[in-house]
């Protein structure tokens, strides 16, 4: 059987149905299973990197490809670095890369909060423990609007 | 969007904390599944011990601050009768008891939701018992034996994530069978 044209996001929407329905057990099998597939891309890509098949335009093709990407990224197998896949997400968003920390916290730039930024950092990055956003501070600091001048 | 796969990343990456090796706790050296455990006199805590760290605490007459669990199991029938239960005031028809070297007394315990609980009582000291790392394992009208401290602890730990209700359920049950059926093994 093949899954090749079927949604597979829905496959992995019922993959979290099922999941919380069955409990803890369940989670160990999911983790079996994704652990052997792990370890066949991993395989896949070491053996295509032997053979020497493996140029950066077979890994941008991969990386850009949103499920192989996603299967990579939970694998911890994706060719590019965390920077690269935050940089290349967050563009057009006003949101810039400011750091990210050795134990994993990643600090960003922005003019306003951007909404749900942590979520799509997680999406592109799971290694990431945690998301800091600075913003610039306003020209007239808010709380000096409720201060009365002296009379 | 990748976030379909959220749940598939979450769960890859919680690994639950058995994938990581044991330690001993003394010496911090990676050991077996199946190891010795020593008993923390002052705290009334297990350790896991490697081998070597194990065998440093062997000797009943030392004074240390800590005492290796021996392996030993042995069937004693029913150390209690009927009156010696309704003494202990046990909701449960299960306890352990053990020789607290550090108050002088046996202490008898029962496991529940909230883990051991200590039942006051007064019954002579078991000379044939190891301070502080053997103690009785008993169910009431039906079984007991002499067990390594530890076996006990394990039950206890067991217990409070099965309790369910009043008298544990029928999940707890099981678990009390699957340990007893256990130990008389390891005891004939």
């Amino acid at each position: 059987m093949s899954v090749a044209g079927t949604d597979w996001r829905e496959s992995a929407a019922r993959i979290d149905m099922l999941l919380a329905g069955v409990g803890d057990g369940g989670e160990e099998l999911v983790r079996t299973v994704a652990d052997l597939y792990g370890a066949g891309l991993q395989r896949m890509l070491e053996l295509l990197h032997e053979s020497g098949v493996l140029t950066d335009e077979a890994l941008d093709a991969l990386a850009g490809d949103d499920l192989v990407a996603g299967l990579l990224l939970v694998h911890g197998l994706h060719p590019h670095d965390a920077a690269t896949r935050i940089g290349l997400a967050l563009r057009g968003t006003g949101v810039s890369l400011v750091e990210i920390t050795d134990d994993g916290v990643c600090r960003l730039r922005a003019q306003h909060r951007p909404h749900d930024v942590e979520r799509l950092i997680e999406s592109v990055a799971p290694e990431i423990t945690s998301v800091v956003v600075e913003t610039a501070k306003p020209l007239i600091p808010v709380s000096s609007l409720f201060t009365r001048p002296a009379t | 969007m990748r976030d379909s796969l959220t749940t598939l990343r979450r769960v890859v990456r919680n690994r639950p904390a058995a994938d990581r090796p044991e330690r001993c706790e003394m010496c911090a050296v990676t050991i077996d599944r199946a190891h010795g455990h020593v008993v923390d006199l002052q705290s009334r805590q297990l350790l896991c011990a490697c081998r070597p760290c194990y065998l440093l605490f062997t000797d009943d007459a030392a004074h240390l601050r800590y005492r290796a669990v021996p392996d030993r199991y042995r069937a004693v029938g029913a150390f209690l009768d009927e009156r010696g239960w309704d003494e202990l005031q046990i909701p449960v028809g299960l306890a352990f008891l053990f020789h607290n070297s550090a108050l002088g007394r046996m202490v008898a315990l029962y496991p529940g939701p909230a883990g051991a609980t200590e039942s006051e009582l007064d019954i002579p000291v078991v000379a044939d018992l190891r301070p502080d790392v053997e103690a009785l394992l008993l169910r009431r009208g039906r079984d007991g034996y002499l067990v390594p401290i530890d076996v006990c602890y394990e039950l206890v730990g067991r217990l409070r994530t099965l309790w369910r209700g009043f008298d544990g359920g029928q999940q707890a049950h099981a678990a009390v069978d699957e340990l007893f059926e256990r130990v008389r093994a390891r005891a004939s």
